[in-house]
């Protein structure tokens, strides 16, 4: 036995240090090399580290959903290679997207490359990415798939490069079964490059201090990250907290699916246990088992230090419970495209709803889901015209008040925590055939609350003359809007549709599905804000009017809800009034820890419909609204697919 | 004897460096005061004092003054400046809220949304539409701009800015909008996106005209009142500013785009870099500029200063390609602290000169990476500042013992030296950073180290990245202003023309470079420089159409045919094939922003040459010191030398320090220094 060491905080820091400084050189690479608009704009993508072991290493910069879940992908993938007798060997670039194999959904394409110092397997280095299109019959999302066959090709754990050099016949595969093979080519040799630079740097971290220091230190961080989040949930109050959340629907006909989250506290261990969340559906939008736990862990993490490295030490207090044959781990041939944000964000917030009733001043209100989306078609601006597939999440949720804090806007999704990006609207139109009439935030549309969640967004989008494109709608939140903690509201919900130029007669879209639209017409997307923290009555009276004079809120919500009294001219605060309001509503008030308790409750539709205006369902109708329907709809119809 | 001045203001100390016509160099340092005027009236008495003259024959003599401010970053980090209002195209009032939709550090449900710099009530947007190609889509409502403008008048705004959706494309609109914003508000300062700043991407172009009227007023009062001042005092030639491209230009210039003076400071630390690479034959070199809070490394490849396209303050990206200066919170004042967890950390905090390192001993109490310097005796506690200062080891032993080395459990001695080596684990980060993560080996490079401390980090920083030569220029503490002294007047222009490699419209370009050219000229005869010292570069932001980022490739300077199409191409490819490590031939080439960079050529001075005075060292030697070496893990007895006593060619060999008045030099074992013929000292493995 070689020499023992002796630790050195010194040493720990800079080593800690240069795996940070890995996975932001791997995620700068893809951003600024890739092809697809999704992995270059978007930055849907997301780079970490694991040991040898596949235990997670390190992972920074990424979406949770994705850098969570590897760590599944990872372990899946190898115990298959060990248990089919194959070997993984240094050189090899392994690509994943099934996720009945450790993946999240199959729009994410991983790459991870193990590797190898001197003969000895140290390290795996991996990159996952959204790509544009996955070779489905619809396209990138599959809103209305029922089979795992109909959310696209897969390509389980196969090789793209061994021993560094591209495997042919694999790549040709790989491209043949994808609409746009010319840039996802690029694309994947930017995903494999990112994992290479990874490999490299771990390299570099071997040659400078011996694999056997290396590895002490790595122990070390994952130890470090193992005692401070085993101080801080020993703090918590131990007991079993309950959080419910609802999908809004799943392409086929479902809607309001419950995801129940049984949260125990014990000591420093955390259980979360899914077994009373409704069973697997008809539809798309299915967890895979890897998207479950990173969306579990996802809220944990946000109430813990964020200085603790995310690593297998903290994900060591985190159990997780959810037998197969629910919407949250749906059992083989289910479709699981929606996994990652959809049910996902759901999941979030379940687990949000649950923590709120223990640590609620650690807890933000509900991060928004995404409910914007894809348009393709053909570009006919210039001469000759050329297929595409632009994402335009310009209509993106509102993220979630915390204490201290309100919530950003324009963070995509729950199981993003924003760490996406949304491209220059002048850099869209100058690539895509889209002209974005409006970006903004909506009035009057917050989760309110001491903190007010991120606000609702507006966006319009019409297309040039001769120009047609398909829309794809995968997105929710419309009908359950984002979790109130401790006295915050819910959010607002929101809506889908087209507005007829010639008659300004609208059309909202409901349910998920592809929607067809012409030049006639402007898509119209409202974003669900996120939801508020603390009571609105306890809000900084000076913030109140900061609001209404920039036009977040209108004067009148001032005083409704916040019980603020303003000059409509001048937005002074008349503060006798509004000490005489506060305290009469404080009476009234019931604050909730969390709110909604019930699904569906948004009612963005409902309260901005005019006679005039049509509804469209696209899957079959749920029973909780015909009711409503049968009042005011005057033309209704279903396209259904069953 | 002719003089040239440069005065770089900084958080701590206002560096004043004063060039003669011989190529000599006189340095000193003024503490930095709350108005950063009176350091450099101050400053100027005392550098004319020591050259024996009065300040107006010192003034009166001085062929070239050139200034570093930090008024323009302070305006926008302190906000103090006026009541701006933002026109904007309807639908897109939020740009500068939204932002890119980013949150960068995901699991901290504290991280504040960034503030968006101009109100939402300030942001009016009025109805306009122009499309990608510059065609109108809807046309100007101008009663609604003059809606907008009553709107301002009521709010009490000072200065507007207008940034429309494509107005580079077709500015129009932008035009239409000054011209009534200027009948309707009269007096008030009004700039247009496409006039400041044409670049794609409204979110920065909007943050450039914002900032841009915002820093107007204060840079203006400030630079006028010094150029009156200065005059009065003698000075005969124009003032010249620093600016964050890195060049400088005259106070008229400076005011017309105040967006170029932020970083006005820093960027003349590259530029000083060129000058003393060339004296030690190096074109490859990474400047490492650490003082009392900051660290500022930048990149000079093939004597060619480096660019980011994405400068940024208070997190707010506003387009300007600037010289890449990467400032990390490193420098001697910056605070080292332990975690709940047992990690030992530096900075970002900073004690600066108030309250300090602990062993000033004027309120500090923290240990700072100064105590760290003292304790392991890289600084010489009865020698510091040449002896003007007095400081207490004893004070730092207590900082470091209390704050790191018992909650550590390990040794004052050990804590000291964890401190030092995680500065310089840091400072080699911020050096990786323009390096490394962007796919340059730093091993080929020479470290030129500046500042008060740079010298004696310097050794191991080279270590950390395997940088096989440093240069620490004999007045290193006042680098950045000797940067100033040696810079070119420099102007950059856009235009924006979206073409492609099979549909080139050459007479366009043409066109494009004859007005900019013709321009560009016009500004710099105006500054006093002749045509034979005028050199205009070409360059042009292009891409795979399939990408979104651009990369910016070389445009030769003459009048373009159709045979330079593929001659443009291969300039792209080339450019990508050297950063992504490939490139694609056979693609066409998208081509984006025509740039043009105008500089005008100030005379050279070349420094004279010293005598040989053979390699022996020994006379120079001044005393002894036990200083800690990690490579021994102990005190040692150290070799102090006397700068003044040592002359070109001379080699020290480490362990061994020479001692300034300003900075120490610290030799590491294994290393060894020689002087060059200009006196810098080079040190090699």
């Amino acid at each position: 036995m070689k020499e023992e060491i002796k630790y050195d905080p010194t040493l720990f820091s800079v080593i800690l240090h240069y795996l940070d400084a890995t996975t932001k050189e791997m995620t700068s690479t893809l951003e600024h090399s890739a092809r697809g608009s999704i992995i270059s704009l978007i930055r849907d993508f997301s780079c970490s580290l694991y040991t040898a072991e596949t235990d997670m290493l390190y992972l920074e910069e990424g979406l949770p959903v994705h850098t969570l879940a590897c760590r599944e992908n990872i372990k899946a993938c190898t115990k298959w290679y060990k248990e089919a007798g194959e070997e993984i060997r240094d050189g090899d670039y392994i690509l994943n997207n099934d996720p009945y194999l450790g993946n999240t959904h199959k729009g994410d394409h991983s790459i991870f490359t193990p590797v190898y110092y001197k003969g000895e397997l140290m390290f795996w280095s991996m990159v996952l990415a959204h790509v544009t299109d996955t070779g489905s019959a619809q396209g990138g999302m599959s809103p209305n798939a029922s089979t795992i066959w109909e959310d696209g090709v897969s390509f389980p754990g196969i090789k793209i490069f061994e021993n560094e050099k591209e495997n042919n016949p694999n790549i040709h595969m790989y491209l043949s079964n994808l609409r746009y093979p010319e840039s996802q080519k690029g694309d994947l040799y930017a995903i494999s490059g990112a994992a290479r630079i990874g490999k490299r740097r771990l390299l570099s971290l071997c040659d400078e201090y011996g694999p056997d220091l290396v590895r002490y230190y790595t122990k070390a961080i994952m130890d470090y990250a193992d005692k401070r989040i085993s101080e801080e949930i020993s703090e918590w109050p131990d007991g079993t907290y309950y959080g419910e959340a609802w999908g809004d629907s799943d392409g086929r006909g479902t809607w309001d699916i419950k995801v129940c989250c049984k949260l125990t506290i014990e000591g420093d261990m955390l259980t979360i246990d899914w077994s009373d969340s409704d069973p697997q559906v008809k539809g798309s939008i299915n967890s895979s088992i890897a998207a479950l736990k990173a969306n579990s862990c996802n809220p944990i993490l946000c109430a813990v230090d964020p200085a603790i490295p995310h690593n297998e030490g903290c994900l060591r207090h985190i159990n997780i419970i959810a037998p197969e044959g629910l919407v949250v781990h749906a059992k083989w041939p289910a479709s699981l495209a929606q996994a990652t944000y959809n049910i996902g964000d759901a999941v979030v917030e379940a687990v949000q709803k649950a923590l709120a009733h223990a640590i609620p001043e650690r807890v933000t209100g509900g991060w928004g889901r995404q409910p914007s989306d894809f348009y393709c078609g053909y570009d006919r601006r210039s001469k000759h015209p050329s297929p595409y597939e632009a994402s335009h999440y310009y209509g993106s949720a509102g993220g979630g008040a915390g204490r201290g804090n309100d919530g950003w806007p324009a963070i995509h999704t729950a199981c993003s925590l924003g760490a996406m990006k949304t491209e220059a609207i002048e850099i869209h139109e100058i690539n895509y055939p889209g002209i974005i009439e409006k970006h903004e935030v909506l009035a009057d549309c917050e989760g309110y609350g001491r903190w007010n969640g991120g606000p609702a967004i507006d966006f319009r989008m019409r297309l040039p003359e001769g120009h047609k494109a398909a829309c794809e709608s995968p997105g929710g939140g419309f009908e359950n809007p984002c979790a109130g903690i401790n006295g915050g509201h819910a959010g607002s919900g929101g809506c889908r549709g087209f507005e007829n130029h010639e008659t300004g007669r609208r059309t909202f879209y409901r349910g998920m599905g592809i929607i067809k639209m012409d030049d006639s017409q402007t898509a119209f997307y409202i974003a669900p804000s996120g939801g508020g923290w603390g009571s609105p009555l306890d809000r900084d009276i000076k913030k109140v009017r900061d609001d209404a004079r920039d036009e977040f809120i209108s004067v009148h919500t001032a005083k409704a809800v916040y019980g603020v009294v303003l000059d409509p001219a001048t937005y002074e605060i008349d503060h006798q009034s509004t000490r005489e309001l506060r305290k009469k509503l404080k009476t009234r008030e019931k604050r909730e820890i969390v709110t909604p308790d019930k699904p569906g409750i948004a009612n963005y539709v409902e309260k901005v419909y005019k006679p005039g205006d049509e509804v469209i369902y696209l899957e079959p109708l749920p029973t909780s609204h015909k009711d409503w329907i049968k009042g005011i709809v005057q033309e209704m119809k279903t396209i259904g697919l069953d | 004897m002719k003089y040239r001045i440069g005065i770089d203001i900084g958080g701590t100390f206002t560096d004043f460096l004063v060039l003669d016509e011989l190529g000599n160099i006189h340095g000193s340092k003024e503490p930095s005061s709350e108005k950063p005027e009176e350091a450099v009236y101050k400053g100027l008495g005392r550098a004319a004092k020591e050259l024996g003259l009065t300040s107006t024959e010192l003034l009166g003599n001085t062929e070239l003054f050139i200034h570093g401010t930090t008024i323009a970053t302070n305006t926008l980090v302190s906000k103090t400046g006026p009541k701006v209002g933002l026109m904007c195209t309807k639908g897109h009032r939020d740009t500068l809220y939204l932002r890119d939709c980013h949150r960068w550090d995901i699991f901290n449900i504290k991280l504040p949304h960034p503030d968006p710099f101009i109100p939402r009530y300030l942001r009016i947007p009025v109805e306009e539409r122009i499309l990608y190609d510059g065609s109108v889509f809807i046309p100007l409502n101008e009663d609604g701009v003059r809606e907008a403008c009553k709107k301002f008048k009521q709010w009490g705004v000072e200065a507007v800015a207008v940034c429309l959706l494509h107005s580079i494309t077709n500015p129009v609109h932008e035009n239409k909008v000054k011209q009534i914003v200027k009948e309707e508000m009269p007096g008030v300062n009004v700039n247009i996106s496409s006039n400041v700043l044409p670049i794609v991407r409204e979110w920065q172009r909007s943050a450039a005209t914002v900032f841009n009227v915002y820093i107007y007023p204060g840079l203006s009062a400030y630079l006028s009142d010094m150029e009156g001042h200065l005059k009065s005092m003698g000075l005969k030639v124009p003032l010249l500013i620093m600016q964050n491209i890195g060049g400088c230009a005259h106070v008229k210039e400076v005011l017309e785009k105040p967006i170029y003076c932020t970083g006005s400071g820093p960027t003349a630390g590259p530029v000083a870099g060129i000058l003393f690479g060339d004296e030690e034959e190096e074109q490859n070199v990474i400047t490492g500029d650490m003082g009392g809070t900051s660290f500022d490394t930048s990149l000079v490849r093939n004597g060619q200063l480096s660019y980011t396209p994405d400068l940024r303050i208070s997190n707010i990206p506003f387009g300007v390609s600037a010289v890449d200066v990467n400032t990390i919170g490193a420098g001697g004042g910056s605070i080292a602290w332990v975690d709940s967890g047992g990690l030992l950390k530096i900075g970002p905090q900073s004690a600066g000169s108030h309250p300090g390192p602990a062993c000033y001993n004027v309120g500090g109490v923290e240990p700072t990476v100064t105590d760290a310097d003292l304790i392991l005796g890289y600084l010489n506690p009865d020698y510091f500042w040449g002896g003007e200062m007095k400081i207490y080891p004893e004070l730092a032993e207590k900082a470091i013992r209390d704050k790191i080395a018992k909650p550590l459990g390990i040794s004052v001695a050990d804590a000291a030296h964890g401190i030092f080596e995680i500065v310089n684990r840091n400072m080699a980060a911020a050096i990786s950073v323009i390096t490394i993560e962007k796919g340059i080996d730093p091993r080929g490079y020479a470290l030129i180290a500046g500042g008060g401390a740079g010298p004696i980090h310097a050794g191991k920083i080279a270590q950390l990245l395997g940088m096989h030569k440093i240069i620490i220029p004999s007045q290193a503490a006042v680098f950045c202003s000797l940067g100033m002294c040696v810079t070119d007047i420099r102007h950059e222009y856009v235009k924006t023309f979206y073409t492609d490699s099979q549909h080139m419209d050459i007479n366009r370009i043409n066109e494009i470079y004859r007005d900019l050219e013709t321009e560009a000229v016009k500004t710099l005869e105006s500054e006093g420089i002749h045509p034979e010292n005028i050199m205009l570069t070409r360059a042009v932001d292009a891409k795979y159409p399939a990408q979104f980022y651009e990369l910016t490739a070389p445009v030769p300077s003459r009048v373009l045919t159709k045979n330079d199409v593929p001659r443009l191409c291969d300039a792209y490819h080339d450019v990508h094939d050297e950063k992504y490590a490939y490139c694609m031939r056979e693609s066409p080439v998208a081509f984006l922003q025509w740039r043009l960079t105008a500089i005008g050529l100030t005379k050279k001075y070349k420094r004279p040459e010293l005598a040989y005075a053979g390699e022996d060292p020994n006379a120079a030697q001044k005393g002894i010191r036990k200083t800690y070496f990690e490579e021994e893990r102990r005190f040692i007895e150290t070799p102090i030398y006397d700068p003044s006593a040592l002359g070109n060619g001379m080699v020290i060999h480490g362990p061994a320090m020479i001692e300034t008045a300003t900075t120490n030099v610290v030799i590491y074992p294994e290393q060894k220094l020689r002087v060059s013929k200009y006196g810098n000292y080079v040190i090699t493995r």
